[in-house]
Parts: structure tokens; C-alpha cells; sequence
């Protein structure tokens, strides 16, 4: 049984013309993603995964095709039955979206490195909630959840690890408890350790409700979604359902939790089907 | 929030904010002060002439008139609200000194006159009516520079001797492009004095408020009343009066545009490279939801931060340096009258600069914004970086430094030397002697010439005698002349067209006066040099700014040319060189003894020593701006190298830690930096040179037309032109090359990798 489709992406396409060379990076894709899952997009390097996500989160447009957020819109006053396509929006009515509804976290963590951890935070907040003192609260609580401490809070981002800078950079993409939340190939600059502990954190947001987007081309991150579903040469070529084994994440490759190790093998077959 | 990160930003690049800061401050010193200086001028010009009541119409007029005919016109007109006649008496300017110092040298038209009755007053320096005591004359204040005056000096016409009671302003002749200055005496004295000059007159018409003067003047020339000398309206004396100190405010002008300039090419330099490292910032803060709109915002707030500052720096600056500045024009016209709404129009013009510069900032981000949120983020190779053009400003602005060093230099040099008194009519000697005021000119002359062509010391001579002839062109303009006869090949002067009167029946004329008769070489003149009238040919004009620049020259044989029945020569001027080798001063001395007898009369100058004495003051201005103008481009040349090449240096930031990593050493990477500049700082000291040689002349050419000297070119010091200001400019790019580039091995190779 399917919650409700938060987002809708139909017959997609995106082009890129590079001096006369005109390369179609998604064909005519369509998608639903669904509230609270935790999506995982997967594929070769090169298949269209960021541009994909790019075009989902609108960041960016896609040359053809339509996205529908079903989301409630307080500054339209609109429903979420009757959703908002924004596959036309201008560059500013874009941002504008994107401030209220979507959050982001990427690859490099892109934190602002002339303002401390919070105010990187807090610029991101200001965007949506004009109430700073409530907003700062959120903030710090939300920093403590990731084991950002008050003291390096305030230090700015090159006197952190590259796992805390992440863990900011997590931090800034909820701060405004975004219908959606984003994230392209979150660990994929990250150790080992650093990496669990930010999918843990992304793993316990979803738990809590948060829907993910997210894109990754490993199966230790990958392992997290609930949802796989697999891109190739531009189109869904197919999916996955990991839901009914969410919970139990460990970093062995040899689980010997039952649900971990279905799981494991589930996602495994799944990969190996898909040629990766 | 964007105020912590504008705050933030300015704090992490220091060297880049002051930098744009200092160049919104000059900028804004610079035109504030000369809005500053001209809205002053316009000001004290304004509340002298409401004050001294200048005239609205004024013709001047020698030769017999009646008064009773022009009170009857004024009765009938009803737009005169009063009128005087003033009578002027001019004196030849060899009988009168100031302090010791004959006038002879004056280029002016120097006069006596009584205070009027009801309008067009003489001032004092508190801008009070004068009322001169009998043997007291108050001096025009434009003489009080001049001549070094003080108050209780003395005044001498021939041997009447007068006390200067102080100085006056004169709201219709203060300006030293007015050709006449008015001494004020007592009427009195006036009396006495009569004897000694020719009485012109100054016909005064005060218009009502809402008539219009134009129709008023050529009602009076309908009229067929007095009219023999100019008619002047009050709209050309104000023009004149502000025009006279106006140079200097033309030449801050002429730099505060060249700065402008300069200021908006390294704005827009920085604002670019700041874009470019920012970009991904930006790009994160669009992704995040901020709006292109938003960011632009930020960045302009962080510019307004700082034009506000610079601009208060800047603005503060221009009011204390105005102070000094304007003291001589303070001097000249008094205080002005709306303080209040100079400092406002000054505050304005600062404002405005500012303004534009944030304009052009703004111009510059909206052009600059094109890069999506995704292009940001994406660090790939797929957005083209943008190509770099900060070695091409280098050039240009070494090439505006330049220009701004060498254009006063050049007047400098120009001025200085020694070929340039040919430009005023002076011809180029060693020695030069004046006969004047003695009662046979034409005899004395001819004994001292004859004496020196026997003087086997003298390896030439020439002399020189000036009358007033009466000429006429087309048979319609009736003019006096100033004429110079002799023989003009010996000292020549500078020709603008034609050549020098070699026979009799050829004349030169002065570009001025040509320019007054409108005639050209080729055109005939009459010429009455006695009661008959005889044809001359224009055979050249010349470059002149004596005796008002309006003379003429005709060949005469210096010995049996000047005829008994020729009127009376005025004066006569000999020049003389020596043979080389010859002790000058002890020649000077030795014929100072002989010509005792002749007592004041003749006088003998070296030409080096009475122009440093005439034109040292003048001189020595023009060297000091030139060597202000010299270090502020230095210093210039000096940021503006650091700057970019400091800013280049980020932007390769990874490059040069690619390097480094492969073992370049930083000697290496120092030296490729300086050699890539090195082009076009070159390219720009060229450029520099050649536009502060051609299109600098025009400009001054310009200014030196304004005074009569034509066909203005510049007398260049070589040395200083081709090789010292290049080299020292050269010197101060290097060092700011090497300054900046002490930045590149600092450059630490882990993190970027
Ligand atoms: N701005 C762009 N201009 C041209 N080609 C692009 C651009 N962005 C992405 N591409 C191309 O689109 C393809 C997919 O890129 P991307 O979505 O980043 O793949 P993935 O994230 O799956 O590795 C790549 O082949 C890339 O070359
Ligand atoms: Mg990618």
C-alpha cells in the first residue's frame, strides 16, 4: 500500500547542446515519488542521475515534460490536491519554490566558508522563517541532534571535519522542514565513519517522516532507501522495493541480522539484474 | 543575516574592499571638489556683482561724446532703471609702478577712476564701498599677487606718488581676461593725474528686472550714440569673471575624469573577480532558494556600505583641501554668498558620483548573474571560464597614469624653456633692453645701437621700435595699431602662418589682432604712418599674448628707417646676444654705468632672470602640480598593479598549486608573472607617452589660444619624457608586480588538491 504521490515527473526530457553536438540526457522519463519514502536513484556514472534530480528539485528545467508537487502553498493559498507544476517557472519563481518546499544536500558540502556552522544554517532558515529567535532554537536543537556542539557551532566551516561540515550542510537542508529533502551523493566525499553517521542521520529523519530524495552510486548508501530505483542511459529502467526491511542498518558486509541480510541480497539481485 | 555576511565578506578581503573604497573616495574627492570650487566661484562671482551693483550695459568709448544726448535717449527708454558715465584715464604703462616695479611688462590696460555714485562700485576687501582719502589709490586685487603688495606700498605715476590705501574689487574688470584694471583715487587727485593719460569713457545702463538686454544694445547701437571701443553685457562680464579662475578648475576637471575613469575600470575589475570566486557561494545560496534578485542585492548593499564610507572620506577630503585651494579666488571675489547651497550642490555632486559608480557596479552584476543555480554547483568543466581580461586594463591604465604625469610635465618644460618666450611675441635673446619715457626715444635708441654694433662683445643685435599707427582694412575698420618696426629676421618669432616682414610694405600681424580684423596673409592693410595712407601686405601671422596679444610688425632699416617725420616712437626694445664666452652680468653692469644718465629710462635685463621674475611665480605652480600629478600616478600605477596582479593570482590559485606541486619553484612562478605583465605594462607606458604628447598638446594648445599664443606645441624635456618617467613608472609596476606576487608562494599546495 502506496502514501500519497507528493511529487509527479511526466515524460521528461533534458537536452544539452554543446556547439552544435546535442546530447539527450533523460528520454521522455516519468516518475512518482511518494511522501515519506526515502528514494534512492542509482545508475552508472554518467546515466543522468544528478541531472534527474536537478530537474526534480527545480534547480534546473527539463527541456520537455512536466513536475507536480502535490504540497499545500501558503503563499499561493493553494491545496495540495491541486498541485503546482513548475516545470515552467522562472529562474526567481524557481528559487522561490525551492526555499519553500525542497532542501538539498550535495556532494561537496558548499557551506558558506565566511560564516560559522549556524549561520550557515540560519541563512537557509531566515529564507522561510522570519522568526529568529524560534529559528535559532531549531537550529541548535537540530545541530546537538547531529552531535554538532554549541562551541563548534560557532566556528566556520574550514575548522570543522569534513563529516561535521556534512552534518551542517544536513542540518541547513531541513532547517525549513522541506516537503522533500535532496541530496546528491551525500558520503560520496566522505570516510567510512563519517559516512554511517550521515546516513544514519538521513535514515532517522525518514523515520521520522522526512521524505529523500537521494542519488548514490553505493550499495552501503543505497541500502538506506526504501525505494532503488535504477537509471540507465537516460530512462527508469527498473525498481526495486526495500521497504518491507527497513530498520537494522549495520556496516558489515555480511549482516547477521535477518532483516539486513534479506535486505542485502534483495538489494544485491536487484543491482546485478540491473547490470551494474 | 546579510548584514553578518556582507560583514564577514569585508573582512575576509580586506586589501579588496579598501581597495574599492579608496577609489570611490578619490573619486568622490575629486569631483566634490571641483563642484565644490566652481559652485564657490559662481557664488563669490554672484554676490560681488549684487553687491557692487555691476552694470547690465556698458559701452566704452574714446573720442569726444555728449552727455546731454545720451541722458535724453536713457529718458525715453523705459527699461533703463539709471545710468552713469565714468571716466576712465588710461595710462601708458611705463609710468607707472607698483612698489619700485615699472608695469611696463603688464599686459593690461592699467587706469585711474573715481568712485560712482550709484552703481558699479569698487569694493574693499569686506566688500565695502571705498571712499580713497586725497594720495591714497586702491590697487586692483588681482595686482596684489602679482606685484607682492601690502598696504602703505607705493604707487607712482611719473613723480606723483600715492599710498596704497588697500585693495579693490572690481566687479566688471577683476578678471585678468578683462584687458583694462581700474585704480580708484580720490577725485581729486584724479585731477592731477589727467595730464598724464587719455580719457576713455564707460557708458553705464542699469536695466530693469524683466527687460531684456539684447534688444536694449541694439537699440542703443541704432541709436548712432557714442560707441568707439567694445560694448560688453553683464552676462559676458559674468562669464569672464568666472572663467579667469576657471582654468585651474578645468585642470582638477580634466583629473577627476581621467580618475573617474580609472576608478570605474578597476571597480569593474574587482567586482568581476570577486563574482568569479564567489561563484560557488552564490550558487549555493540560489540552490539553497535565494533569487538571482536577492544576491544582487546582497552585493550591492556590501558596494553602498562601502561608497558610503568612501564616499564620506572622500567628501571630507575635497572640503579640506578646498579650503587652501580656493583661497585665491576667495581673495579675488570675496566670500560667497549661499554657503548653504554650495555645500548642498557640492554634497550632490558627491552623492551623484557615487551614485554612478553603483550604477555601474549594478550594470555590472546584472550582466555577470547568467550562471544557474546547477551551473554553480556543478564543478565540472562544462561552464567555460571566463577569460580574463586584467592584463589589457593594465595597460590602459599605466596609459591614463602616464597621461596625467606627462600633460603638466610637458606644460612645465614647455613653459620653462627658453624657446618658449617666442610664443609671446618676445624674440628668443640674451639680453634685452628697454628704452622708455625719455624725451627722444627715436635718438636715444640709435645712439645705444650704434654704440653696441661697435661693441665687438656683441655677436648680434636688434632693435625694436614700437609706434601707434592708424590702419584700416576694406576701408571700413578704423583701428590703432601697435606696431613694431625693424628688422625681425634677426630674433624671429614664432610664425603660426607665413613669415616675418622682410621689405618695406609687408606687415605681420599678432593671431589676435588678425583674428579681430578678420584677415589672413595675402590681405592688404592701410596704413596711415603719416598723414598719407600706404598699402601693406599681411605677409605672416604670429603667435603674441604682450600688450593684450593685439601688435603688429613692418620692416624698417633700424638705422635710417625711422624717419623724422614719423610720429613718436613709444618705446624701444633691443635685443642683444653675446658672443659665447662672454661675462654677461659684468656686460650688463658696465652699460647699466653708461646709461646712468639717462636715469630710469633705459633698462637692461637678462631675459632668463626677468622671466623667472615675471613667470617663476606661474612657473613654479605648474612644477609642483606636475610633480603632484607625478606621485599620485605612481601611486596609482602602484595599487592598481598590485591589485590586478594580486587578483589574477586567485583566480590561478589552482594553477599555481598544480605547479608548485610538480615542483616549479616560486621563483619560477614570480618571473612568469612578471614577464606576462611586462607586455603590457609597456604597451601601456607607450600609449601613455604618445597621448600625453599629441592629444595633452591639443588640450593645452587650447588653453594657450584663450591668451594669444598660437600654434602651441610642446617644448618636450626628452629626458624626462623617453626616459625618466618611463623608467620610474616602470619601477613602480615592477614593484607592484613583485608585491603581489609574494602572495603566490604563500599559496600552501594541500588543501586545493
Ligand atoms: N550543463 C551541461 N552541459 C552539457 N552536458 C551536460 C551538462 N550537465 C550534464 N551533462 C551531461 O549529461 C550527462 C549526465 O550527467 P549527470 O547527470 O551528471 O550524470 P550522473 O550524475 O549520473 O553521473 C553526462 O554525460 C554529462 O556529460
Ligand atoms: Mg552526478
Amino acid at each position: 500500500m502506496r502514501n500519497d504521490v507528493i511529487l509527479k515527473a511526466k515524460d521528461l526530457s533534458k537536452t544539452f547542446s554543446n556547439e552544435s553536438v546535442q546530447q539527450h540526457v533523460l528520454k521522455n522519463l516519468s516518475l512518482e515519488v511518494y511522501k515519506g519514502d526515502f528514494t534512492v536513484v542509482m545508475g552508472n556514472s554518467g546515466s543522468g542521475k544528478s541531472t534527474l534530480l536537478y530537474a526534480l528539485s527545480g534547480m534546473d528545467r527539463p527541456t520537455l515534460g512536466t513536475i507536480t508537487y502535490y504540497v499545500d502553498d501558503d503563499s499561493k493559498g493553494t491545496k495540495k490536491e491541486e498541485g503546482i507544476e513548475i516545470s515552467k517557472f522562472s529562474n526567481d519563481k524557481l528559487a522561490m519554490f525551492r526555499r519553500n518546499h525542497a532542501g538539498f544536500v550535495f556532494q561537496q558540502n558548499y557551506l558558506n566558508d565566511s560564516m560559522s556552522a549556524l549561520d550557515n544554517v540560519m541563512v537557509s532558515g531566515l529564507l522561510r522563517n522570519k522568526d529568529r529567535k524560534a529559528l535559532a532554537e531549531k537550529a541548535k536543537k537540530l545541530l546537538e541532534r547531529v552531535e554538532i556542539n554549541e562551541r563548534d557551532s560557532k566556528k566556520f566551516p574550514a575548522q570543522l571535519s569534513g563529516g561535521q561540515q556534512q552534518r551542517v550542510a544536513v542540518v541547513r537542508g531541513v532547517i525549513n522542514s522541506p516537503e522533500v529533502l535532496f541530496a546528491d551523493e551525500p558520503t560520496g566525499a566522505l570516510n567510512s565513519q563519517n559516512t554511517t553517521n550521515v546516513l544514519d542521520i538521513l535514515s532517522e529523519l525518514n523515520s521520522e517522516g522526512q521524505s529523500i530524495v537521494m542519488v548514490t552510486h553505493t550499495l552501503k548508501a543505497a541500502e538506506r532507501g526504501s525505494r532503488i530505483i535504477y537509471l540507465a542511459d537516460g530512462v527508469i529502467s527498473d525498481e526495486c522495493d526495500l521497504g518491507e526491511y527497513a530498520g537494522d542498518y549495520q556496516d558489515d558486509e555480511n549482516p547477521d541480522k535477518e532483516k539486513a541480510r534479506k535486505r542485502h541480497e534483495k538489494l544485491k539481485d536487484f543491482l546485478q539484474a540491473m547490470g551494474w | 543575516m546579510y548584514r553578518r555576511m556582507i560583514i564577514n565578506d569585508l573582512k575576509k578581503n580586506r586589501l579588496v574592499s579598501a581597495a574599492v573604497c579608496i577609489f570611490m573616495a578619490i573619486s568622490a574627492c575629486f569631483i566634490g571638489l571641483t563642484v565644490l570650487l566652481f559652485a564657490s566661484l559662481l557664488g563669490s562671482v554672484d554676490k560681488l556683482m549684487t553687491e557692487a551693483k555691476t552694470c547690465d550695459f556698458l559701452q566704452m568709448h574714446s573720442g569726444d561724446m555728449d552727455q546731454e544726448e545720451l541722458k535724453a535717449f536713457a529718458k525715453t527708454r523705459e527699461d533703463v532703471e539709471d545710468m552713469l558715465v565714468s571716466s576712465f584715464l588710461n595710462m601708458d604703462n611705463s609710468i607707472i609702478s607698483l612698489n619700485g616695479r615699472l608695469l611696463t611688462d603688464s599686459t593690461q590696460d592699467n587706469g585711474f577712476c573715481v568712485q560712482n555714485k550709484n552703481f558699479d562700485y569698487m569694493l574693499g576687501m569686506d566688500n565695502e564701498i571705498l571712499k580713497p582719502e586725497e594720495g591714497t589709490v586702491y590697487v586692483p586685487v588681482c595686482y596684489k599677487n602679482e606685484y607682492d603688495l601690502e598696504k602703505g606700498q607705493i604707487m607712482k605715476v611719473c613723480d606723483i606718488e600715492f599710498v596704497i590705501g588697500g585693495f579693490l574689487r572690481d566687479s566688471q574688470m577683476n578678471s585678468m581676461m578683462a584687458s583694462s584694471k581700474r585704480f580708484l583715487v580720490n577725485p581729486a587727485d584724479y585731477m592731477r593725474l589727467e595730464q598724464y593719460g587719455s580719457t576713455e569713457y564707460l557708458i553705464e545702463f542699469l536695466i530693469k528686472d524683466g527687460y531684456d538686454i539684447n534688444a536694449f544694445s541694439t537699440a542703443y547701437g541704432d541709436a548712432g550714440l557714442p560707441c568707439n571701443g567694445p560694448k560688453i553685457t553683464a552676462p559676458l562680464i559674468r562669464m569672464m569673471n568666472a572663467l579667469s579662475d576657471g582654468v585651474m578648475i578645468l585642470v582638477i576637471l580634466l583629473v577627476s575624469v581621467v580618475v573617474l575613469i580609472i576608478s570605474l575600470i578597476c571597480i569593474r575589475y574587482i567586482v568581476i573577480t570577486g563574482m568569479e570566486k564567489d561563484r560557488k557561494e552564490a550558487g549555493m545560496l540560489k540552490a539553497l532558494g535565494l533569487s538571482g534578485k536577492d544576491i544582487k542585492n546582497v552585493y550591492i548593499l556590501k558596494y553602498m556600505l562601502l561608497s558610503l564610507a568612501g564616499g564620506v572620506a572622500g567628501g571630507g577630503a575635497a572640503f579640506a583641501v578646498s579650503g587652501p585651494l580656493g583661497r585665491q579666488m576667495r581673495m579675488l571675489y570675496g566670500p560667497a554668498g549661499n554657503t548653504a547651497g554650495i555645500i548642498m550642490v557640492s554634497l550632490a555632486g558627491i552623492v551623484l558620483t557615487e551614485f554612478i559608480i553603483l550604477c555601474f557596479v549594478r550594470g555590472i552584476l546584472g550582466k555577470n548573474d547568467r550562471l544557474s543555480a546547477v551551473e554553480a554547483i556543478r564543478d565540472s568543466g562544462f561552464i567555460a571560464k571566463r577569460k580574463t581580461d586584467s592584463l589589457m586594463w593594465i595597460s590602459v591604465v599605466m596609459a591614463a597614469a602616464l597621461f596625467l604625469m606627462l600633460v603638466p610635465l610637458n606644460l612645465a618644460s614647455t613653459v620653462s624653456s627658453g624657446k618658449f618666450v617666442s610664443y609671446m611675441g618676445v624674440g628668443q635673446s640674451q639680453i634685452r633692453m628697454d628704452i622708455r619715457q625719455c624725451d627722444d626715444i627715436k635718438r636715444v635708441s640709435k645712439d645705444i645701437y650704434e654704440k653696441l654694433r661697435r661693441d665687438a662683445r656683441v655677436e648680434r643685435s636688434a632693435l625694436m621700435q614700437t609706434m601707434s599707427y592708424r590702419a584700416s582694412v576694406n576701408g571700413e575698420e578704423n583701428v590703432e595699431l601697435l606696431t613694431e618696426e625693424g628688422n625681425h629676421t634677426v630674433f624671429p618669432l614664432k610664425f603660426i602662418s607665413g613669415r616675418e616682414p622682410l621689405a618695406e610694405g609687408e606687415i605681420a600681424l599678432s593671431m589676435l589682432m588678425a583674428q579681430e580684423l578678420s584677415c589672413d596673409t595675402g590681405d592688404t592693410i592701410l596704413l596711415y604712418r603719416s598723414e598719407k595712407a600706404e598699402s601693406y601686405t599681411i605677409c605672416g601671422i604670429y603667435s603674441d599674448i604682450t600688450n593684450g596679444g593685439k601688435t603688429a610688425k613692418i620692416y624698417s632699416d633700424p638705422l635710417s628707417g625711422i624717419t623724422d617725420e614719423r610720429p613718436d616712437v613709444i618705446w624701444s626694445i633691443i635685443y642683444i646676444d653675446l658672443k659665447s664666452g662672454e661675462d654677461m652680468t659684468a656686460w650688463i653692469n658696465e652699460y647699466q654705468g653708461y646709461f646712468n644718465e639717462y636715469g630710469n629710462s633705459v633698462k637692461i635685463v637678462d631675459i632668463a632672470q626677468y622671466m623667472d621674475g615675471t613667470y617663476g611665480q606661474t612657473i613654479r605652480r605648474i612644477k609642483l602640480a606636475a610633480f603632484t600629478s607625478i606621485l599620485v600616478s605612481c601611486l596609482i600605477i602602484f595599487i592598481v598593479i598590485l591589485l590586478f596582479t594580486r587578483l589574477k593570482i586567485w583566480q590561478e590559485k589552482k594553477d599555481i598549486v598544480l605547479k608548485k606541486a610538480i615542483g616549479v619553484s616560486c621563483y619560477h612562478i614570480r618571473r612568469d608573472y612578471l614577464v606576462q605583465t611586462l607586455f603590457y605594462i609597456l604597451a601601456g607606458i607607450l600609449t601613455g607617452i604618445v597621448m600625453g604628447i599629441v592629444p595633452g598638446q591639443m588640450l593645452a594648445g587650447k588653453l594657450m589660444g584663450m591668451f594669444g599664443a598660437a600654434g602651441f606645441r610642446f617644448i618636450l624635456d626628452r629626458r624626462m619624457v623617453y626616459l625618466i618617467i618611463p623608467f620610474i613608472s616602470l619601477i613602480v609596476a615592477i614593484l607592484g608586480v613583485r608585491t603581489a606576487t609574494r602572495e603566490a608562494v604563500t599559496i600552501k599546495i594541500t588543501p586545493e588538491l
